[in-house]
């Protein structure tokens, strides 16, 4: 019985990773370059801080530290990534209904579902404790007892972390059955989570300088007030059996401990967290709208119903808002701390706009949102509106989503950087161009490779082709020539905000064109998805 | 009403539906029976304009689906066999999202919306997110939706199915009146003694090829429809 859950597990698992590229061979294989990619990428920025960190810690004695300081990077990650994970699959799972009315222990159920927050925690673990291997092998000689003791060690993290997992994901479920908002709830909860990825990512290099520095104090604190992770660096640095044996025990017992407690109560809390909120009806004087207008209002509310959605296709628009405010405020200091060359005879407020475009060219609203019709695409195919119209509207709705953004950041870039009336057309501009252009990408390319069959569509937003290649397309479309412009075209003269709005331009000639094609036999095109 | 003519649709080489072709007057409720598989939905589909198809024509009231899909499908209703509804909109704002692409105008929606939710014991739960509608509650909200513009002919697919006593009740009183004033209905369904009660026409499909239409009457004889149904299907296996 275990046997069988476990595999429906793997099966859904492998299903959202394995589908990123959709059937198509070809579109699989550049998939799957561009995951390794990404992969072989993180691996080697983890790989040289760490590298950074190995030979001045076992000079100055402190081999442990260096050990915990992996386990403690990916113990946060684990946490980070699996507490969402824990609440829809421990909590919320769509499929605890059926899994209820069947004759299987409720001790297999939590068997089954732990088991993969296990493998995301294992997928975490790797992917900081690999490099840290690697990067001390290099460096060092490591014998057969040692290697042991560093894979038990890592082994057991994930076993650490869960207990932890289990119960923010039990506060996320138990607080967001009392919240009328659930995805402002949820989408706050990423924002967290963004904020201190974002806080931790400009720590640590200020903090790899302390440690490498002056180790000793951090080192004392740790061994004070977190054991588990002094005893797991000390067990493997030391070869320390009865340190292992220690931390072991203290990764097991929690674990131990909490899938007794949830197992005994796993019907309770599965009922306890429904939501039961209800809200009575109240008629209300509503205006009546054009087709065009409902299907963009309904593209809005389906984005800014799910914080998925909002977070992985909008969260550039928040970078820019944040990045535009602290240029504004900061300009010398950043742009020092850009290492452009010094000879570079561009204003920071150009600078400013081409990070605000690389922003606007995150956004990949109009990239689902056809495959996110998924089983209701009987309605907008079923409604009497031309094919055209639908596609206006999805266009219309990431335009919409992105134009606020811009307009605040092309508004302070103007009152920090504007210096003429073409400064002032740049910078509302250009931003809005990226912003027309990757609608008509996303839109295109979600029409060439939809994608209906997901089961969550996290999917959908995250892992499609068409996400992948509108990313890839803006990135190579508006970056490059952007880049060009700016290194290039600078030393031209004083004609650097016309080459500006002469790509404005272009971008706008590009998206009308992509437009153009898109809706060419729109109506049969949308009849066979 | 509807007149479906030599309709052929076929999913790589095999064909869905065959030759097939039924003809509706106004005030006529036709069934649509056959085994699961046999090009019910598939032919309800082309029907509506949702997918395309080979062979053929469908006409809506004069005019061609093929050629003029946007004027054939302000005059009918569709209800899909499993009614997936947008489950981020609330109930009302579905039926208004439903109302403004139909184009209803402020007034009518307003009346229409209070009198089929009110048929269908909806009104109190329209403030509700879809998403936490029942099946039935789902098929209720796809049926409020579906009157809302006042169709002149309707297409369901299984239209009883989840629904409780009293709303099948009332969607058979509804499908009557509609008729009575000079509508037309297309359903398909399983139970054969709620087509053999309701139906005025009858068309029975098997392997995607129409086996036997008619009047009710002329149909099943003496005999009831299941009685018809089964013999032909054993005829055919």
């Amino acid at each position: 019985m275990l046997k069988s859950l476990l595999k429906v597990r793997l099966a859904s698992f492998r299903r959202s990773f394995v589908q990123v590229g959709g059937n198509k061979k070809s579109v699989k294989i550049v998939m799957s370059v561009i995951l390794i990619y990404a992969l072989v990428s993180m691996f080697f920025s983890i790989g040289a801080m760490y590298y950074q960190l190995c030979a001045p810690l076992c000079s100055s004695e402190l081999l442990w530290l260096y050990f915990a300081v992996v386990a403690i990077s990916s113990f946060n990650m684990c946490l980070i990534g699996s507490v969402i994970a824990a609440d829809s699959m421990l909590f919320e799972a769509k499929d605890n209904e059926l899994l209820l009315s069947m004759p299987i222990p409720a001790k297999y159920v939590l068997a089954s579902r732990m088991s993969m927050l296990l493998l995301i925690n294992y997928a975490f673990v790797f992917l900081f404790a690999l490099p840290a291997g690697i990067v001390y092998l290099m460096q060092f000689p490591v014998s057969a007892v040692g290697a042991a003791i560093f894979a038990a060690a890592f082994l057991a993290l994930p076993f650490l972390v869960l207990p932890f997992s289990c119960f923010f994901g039990w506060l996320i479920a138990l607080a967001s059955s009392k919240v009328r908002r659930r995805s402002l709830f949820v989408l706050v909860y990423y924002l967290l989570i963004f904020v201190a990825c974002l806080a931790i990512y400009y720590t640590l290099n200020s903090y790899t300088f302390k440690i490498i520095s002056d180790g000793q104090p951090l080192a004392d604190a740790v061994k004070r007030t977190l054991p588990p992770f002094y005893l797991l660096g000390s067990a493997i640095a030391d070869k320390n059996l009865k340190n292992l044996l220690l931390y072991l025990v203290f990764a097991a017992v929690p674990f131990v401990l909490v899938t007794a407690l949830i197992s005994k109560n796993y019907y309770k809390v599965m009922m306890t967290s429904r939501r039961t909120l209800t809200k009575e009806y109240v008629e209300k004087d509503v205006k009546a709208l054009s087709s065009f207008w409902a299907l963009t209002k309904k593209e809005i509310s389906y984005f800014l119903s799910r914080p998925v959605y909002m977070m992985n296709a909008g969260i550039g628009l928040l970078i820019m808002l944040v990045f535009t405010i602290a240029a504004a405020l900061k300009g010398e200091s950043m742009l020092a701390s850009m290492s452009l060359p010094e000879d570079l005879p561009v204003s920071f407020g150009i600078i400013a706009c081409a990070v605000i475009c690389l922003c606007a060219s995150t956004a990949t609203i109009s990239a689902p949102s056809v495959s996110l019709e998924g089983k209701c695409l009987w309605i907008p195919k079923s409604v009497p509106v031309k094919a055209e119209v639908i596609f206006r509207s999805k266009i219309a709705a990431h335009i919409f989503i992105c134009l606020p953004f811009t307009v605040v950041s092309g508004a302070i870039c103007s009152a920090a950087f504007g210096k003429g009336s073409m400064d002032i057309a740049v910078f509302f501009l250009l931003p809005f161009s990226v912003v027309v252009f990757c609608a008509v990408l996303g839109l295109a390319a979600n029409m060439k490779f939809p994608k209906f069959d997901w089961i969550n569509e996290a999917v959908a937003i995250k892992q499609s082709a068409s996400v992948l290649v509108t990313i890839a397309g803006s990135f190579s479309a508006v970056l490059l020539p952007l880049f060009l412009i700016i290194f290039y075209g600078a030393s031209s003269g004083g004609g650097l905000n016309y080459l500006m709005l002469s790509f404005c331009a272009v971008l706008f000639a590009a998206a009308f064109g992509l437009y153009s094609l898109l809706k060419k036999d729109a109506d049969k095109k949308f009849k066979e998805l | 009403m509807l007149k479906i003519e030599h309709l052929t649709k076929k999913y790589g080489e095999k064909k869905a539906v065959d030759d097939l072709s039924i003809h509706i007057s106004p005030g006529e409720i036709y069934a649509f029976i056959g085994h699961n598989g046999a090009g019910k939905t598939t032919t309800i589909k082309a029907v509506c304009g949702i997918i395309d198809f080979n062979c053929g024509e469908i006409f809506v009231d004069g005019a061609s689906v093929r050629q003029d899909p946007i004027e054939c499908k302000k005059k009918i209703a569709y209800i899909p066999d499993n009614p997936d509804i947008y489950d981020f909109l609330t109930g009302i704002k579905y039926l208004h999202f439903i109302a403004d692409v139909y184009g209803v105008s402020k007034e009518a929606r307003g009346e229409r919306i209070h009198r089929f939710a009110d048929m269908f014991e909806l009104t109190k739960d329209l403030a509700q997110p879809v998403s936490s509608y029942s099946h039935g509650m789902k098929q209720k909200l796809a049926i409020v939706s579906a009157l809302i513009h006042e169709p002149s002919l309707m297409m369901l697919d299984e239209p009883f199915v989840g629904l409780d006593p009293v709303a099948s009740h009332t969607l058979k009183q509804l499908m009557r009146d509609m008729c009575r004033s000079g509508g037309a209905i297309f359903f398909s369904t399983h139970i054969l003694e709620v087509a053999e009660k309701l139906c005025d026409k009858v068309a029975i499909i098997r392997n995607g090829k129409l086996v036997v239409s008619g009047s009710m009457e002329d149909v099943k004889g003496d005999t009831s429809l299941e009685d018809v149904f089964l013999e032909l299907e054993g005829k055919n296996a």
